[in-house]
């Protein structure tokens, strides 16, 4: 394993009361597999793996406990100095937005090579020259003279090569990716999840990608979790949770997609709306959006119903086959 | 090449063009860039259906939609509404014609004018064109909170009070103010999580049915499309590369982008 | 029945939060902002109030008395006439902070007005109106200033001309920017698809969401007004003894600063103080009506 975080909790405190984000999470990637994260927004999916990486601004965040183990290291217990060593260089992050991610005013050689600089202390010609490599490997054609253009001379899934390329310009060993291609459209989308598989295979980096997009995830990830209110819900191989989904929050997900339905016919839709997590969360957090109204006392806990296939359950709904 | 029924045709444009040209330089340097959004696109959109319009981001499907609404002003070509040319109309002939045909965009934040109560919001367009005035615009706008599903106790709040999906249910009950007939939605789901986009193309099936809309339906997402619209057409580059009816485009694309772009789709295959 | 009682007959509705009243709320919890925002009322209280409170006259000389230095007759000492400069500091803010507020004021109308139309607009008025503000924003202060002193004579109501006429240059373009994000967004384009007259676009939309920006901007707009005033005085050109005002008194405290000091400290804080509450306030606005923070 080369991530493995335990009980992890993130808060934020505002004047409206205090959010927990992310309530005892447990989960763990390893070397050359893909962890997905699925949720939707407000699921705590992206607040969950920023927590380890130091990029949750505190206040008014604050991680209540937990530990991410990396390497033998707890990465919460280290300070942003030390974080600093670990992002960019053993650990990398691919973001959404390929538009912004970049330095309008930089050139992108500039940028490829500021992490090798930085983290490997390299000189500048040979960052260079691995730069140009990072670039043909990504797949942008005519690299050698796009490697001194600006970003806004790049398309939108150019760009978002380009932050693939930096960040495994530095060879990782853990790869975050947060939803790199849901601005992206869908022509380019299976461009960039191809490369993505593709880099991963060759260099053995272990991947944790983010999204809401299930087609997104049966199609790179080997293991997944799915992020509801806070808490991961269930946690399968995706083949497990795609052929044998548990959690009802999953079955709702997996029925609502528009490609599970006839044409013309009802599309299924969940009531309801996410809990308020400002407010303690008594019981099972989905049930009362399910069809059975009756709302849920106990406490869920984890219940393993195949190998390595958890789901976050009390006995009663358990039992209810909710 | 379309195999759409002709007849009841509420919208259809006829070689529209939209261009944007840019004008850069100075003095004897000057030089005009064109860009071709829209070219030469001809679309009959039969009353009473849903019809797609997709295409990759870039492609002038969401340029061609607001043409279509003169909310650009097209470059050439003509603009037909229940067999009218609208296309030459000035801004105050235009008005009854803007009544009826409206349009649903995108974003859920930027649509909506964040000084506004969701009162305000709806009750605008009601009390300008006089649908309703001062004794029953209450009751009208309870009743159209009604049919986009908002609780009617939600009334005085302010859009950044509410979720995604509840501010494009203000957003589409704006439009039906005016009691159109036609409806323009720019990626109306685009930026919403899954389980809300069920729910707002629900209410998108359910208004059309209730009220008999015409939908033209602009979407990247090919299984949404494929869901909600009886008809396709297939947009790339400003052009029009099919149009078929939804069921055979899947199953039968003839324009090699429609492969290019079925093939694309992540498909949950175990 | 009139609108506002339909709205209450609807039971059970719950309370919006506009943007506004949020902002007020968050207002409410930045201590300097609160700070600056009393003493800033208490400023505009005393200054209107002076005539009542003021223990003399302002004009009145009490010439072989002297300059003297605080004591319990004369709160702030006495000037070079034995006037009581307590009193002058009372009038001379009601001259500063008339000047500040009024000035500011026309410099927003003509500003927003202004910088809407252009905005709005747009094509080649836009490009017209703007080169109009660029040329304006050229001329040398100073020259215009003495330009119309020659031309009308010396006239305080001139004093709130000529720094309006300057200030509103800004407000203008900081209107049209804003005018120009605005008109980009889709509720603009709403307002077109819903056959709104561009009157209404403008009234009802545009400038309630520029105001933002634009009230932050007068908040720090007033103390540089303020300032110019006590520049014009300072220089012989706004305002006449014996009437007085911050500025004029600052003035002529530099002169005699070594041997009395209390002529050029008492005004020196009083404008200081008005100024800082002023920043502060500004500050603390600029923060409370970013609408972006109202998501959280």
């Amino acid at each position: 394993m080369i991530l493995e975080v335990k009980n992890l909790s993130t808060s934020f405190y505002t004047r409206n009361g205090i959010y927990k984000a992310v309530k005892n999470i447990s989960f763990s990637v390893a070397k050359g597999k893909t962890l997905g994260i699925v949720g939707e927004s407000g699921s705590g999916k992206s607040v969950s793996q920023y927590s380890y990486l130091g990029l949750i601004p505190t206040p008014p965040g604050k991680i209540e406990n937990g530990q991410a183990m990396f390497q033998g290291i707890d990465l919460l217990k280290l300070s942003q100095k030390q974080l600093q060593k670990y992002r960019g260089s053993k650990i990398s992050i691919i973001f959404q937005d390929p538009m912004t991610c970049l330095n309008p005013y930089l050139k992108i050689s500039t940028q490829l090579i500021e992490p090798l600089l930085i983290h490997k202390n390299m000189s500048k010609k040979q960052a260079l020259i691995l730069a140009e490599k990072s670039l043909e490997e990504v797949g942008i054609s005519d690299y050698k003279k796009r490697l001194h253009a600006y970003p806004h001379e790049f398309s939108g899934g150019m760009r978002q090569r380009v932050m693939i390329a930096m960040a495994l310009i530095t060879e990782p060993e853990l790869l975050i990716a947060d939803e790199p291609t849901t601005a992206l459209d869908v022509t380019v989308q299976a461009q960039i999840l191809e490369l993505i598989n593709e880099l991963q295979k060759k260099k053995e980096t272990a991947v944790v990608f983010i999204t809401h997009d299930l087609g997104v995830i049966s199609n790179v990830a080997d293991d997944v979790a799915v992020m509801y209110a806070g808490e991961i819900v269930e946690q399968a191989s995706a083949k497990n949770l795609f052929t044998n989904p548990s959690h009802p929050y999953t079955k709702a997900l997996l029925k609502s997609i528009p490609a599970n339905h006839q044409a013309g016919e009802k599309l299924f839709s969940i009531s309801g709306l996410p809990p308020d997590l400002s407010k303690e969360i008594i019981g099972c957090s989905f049930t009362p959006r399910t069809s059975h109204k009756t709302p849920c006392n106990n406490k869920a806990s984890w219940v393993e119903i195949d190998s390595n296939h958890w789901v976050m359950k009390c006995p009663q709904c358990f039992e209810l086959g909710i | 090449m379309s195999k759409i029924m002709t007849e009841n045709i509420l919208v259809e444009t006829k070689n529209l063009n939209t261009h944007f040209t840019k004008t850069t330089g100075i003095f004897f340097n000057k030089k005009t860039q064109t860009t071709k959004a829209v070219k030469d696109v001809s679309l009959k959109i039969p009353k009473g259906e849903i019809m797609g319009l997709v295409g990759e981001s870039g492609c002038g499907k969401s340029t061609f939609g607001r043409s279509i609404l003169k909310l650009i002003t097209p470059t050439s070509g003509d603009i037909y509404f229940k067999g009218e040319n609208i296309t030459t109309l000035s801004k105050s002939e235009m008005i009854p014609y803007r009544k009826k045909m409206q349009m649903i965009f995108q974003d859920p934040y930027g649509s909506l004018n964040p000084r506004m109560s969701v009162f305000d919001i709806i009750s605008e367009p009601l009390l300008v064109h006089n649908i309703a005035n001062s004794s029953n615009v209450n009751s009208q706008v309870a009743k159209i909170m009604n049919l986009v599903g908002l609780a009617k106790r939600y009334v005085k709040k302010y859009p950044h009070e509410f979720s995604g999906g509840q501010r494009q249910r203000i957003a589409i009950a704006r439009s039906l103010a005016v009691e159109p007939e036609f409806i323009v939605a720019d990626e109306p789901v685009s930026a919403l999580d899954v389980s809300i986009q069920s729910q707002i193309l629900n209410l998108l099936l359910d208004l059309k049915n209730e009220l008999e809309l015409t939908i033209l339906f602009i979407s990247h997402d090919l299984s949404v499309v494929k869901y909600i619209c009886n008809n396709v057409a297939v947009m790339y580059n400003g052009e029009i590369q099919e149009e078929q009816k939804t069921s055979d485009l899947f199953k039968n694309p003839t324009a090699d982008y429609t492969k290019k772009l079925l093939e694309s789709i992540p498909k949950i295959s175990y | 029945m009139s609108l506002q009682e339909n709205i209450s007959e609807i039971a059970e509705e719950e309370i919006g939060t506009s943007l506004w009243k949020d902002a007020w709320i968050r207002l409410q919890n930045n201590k300097m902002a609160l700070i600056g925002f009393f003493v800033l009322i208490v400023m505009i209280v005393l200054a209107i109030i002076a005539p009542l409170i003021a223990p003399y006259s302002y004009e009145a000389q009490n010439l072989p008395l002297g300059p003297t230095p605080p004591s319990w007759k004369n709160w702030m000492g006495t000037d070079t006439f034995g006037r009581d400069l307590f009193t002058r500091v009372l009038y001379g803010g009601r001259i500063s902070l008339a000047v500040g507020f009024v000035a500011t004021a026309v410099s927003l109308g003509i500003g927003i007005a202004y910088g809407t139309i252009s905005g709005f607009i747009g094509g080649k008025l836009d490009s017209v109106m703007m080169r109009i503000v660029d040329i304006l924003y050229s001329l040398p202060f100073i020259l215009f200033v003495i330009m119309l002193m020659v031309l009308f004579g010396r006239n305080f109501y001139l004093m709130f001309l000529a720094i309006g006429a300057v200030e509103w240059l800004t407000m203008a373009r900081i209107v049209r920017g804003q005018v120009l994000t605005l008109r980009k967004q889709e509720f603009i384009e709403a307002c077109y698809s819903l056959g709104l007259s561009n009157k209404r676009i403008i009234t009802k939309h545009l400038v309630p969401n520029i105001l933002g920006p634009v009230i932050v901007y007068t908040t720090l707009t007033i103390p540089s007004v303020m300032l110019l005033e006590a520049f014009l005085s300072f220089l012989g050109l706004g305002i006449q003894p014996p009437m007085s005002s911050w500025g004029l008194l600052i003035s002529s405290g530099v002169d005699t600063m070594e041997e009395f000091p209390w002529l050029l400290i008492f005004p020196g804080l009083a404008l200081a103080i008005t100024l800082f509450s002023l920043n502060f306030l500004g500050d603390g606005l600029r923060d409370a009506l970013d609408p972006k923070a109202a998501k959280d």
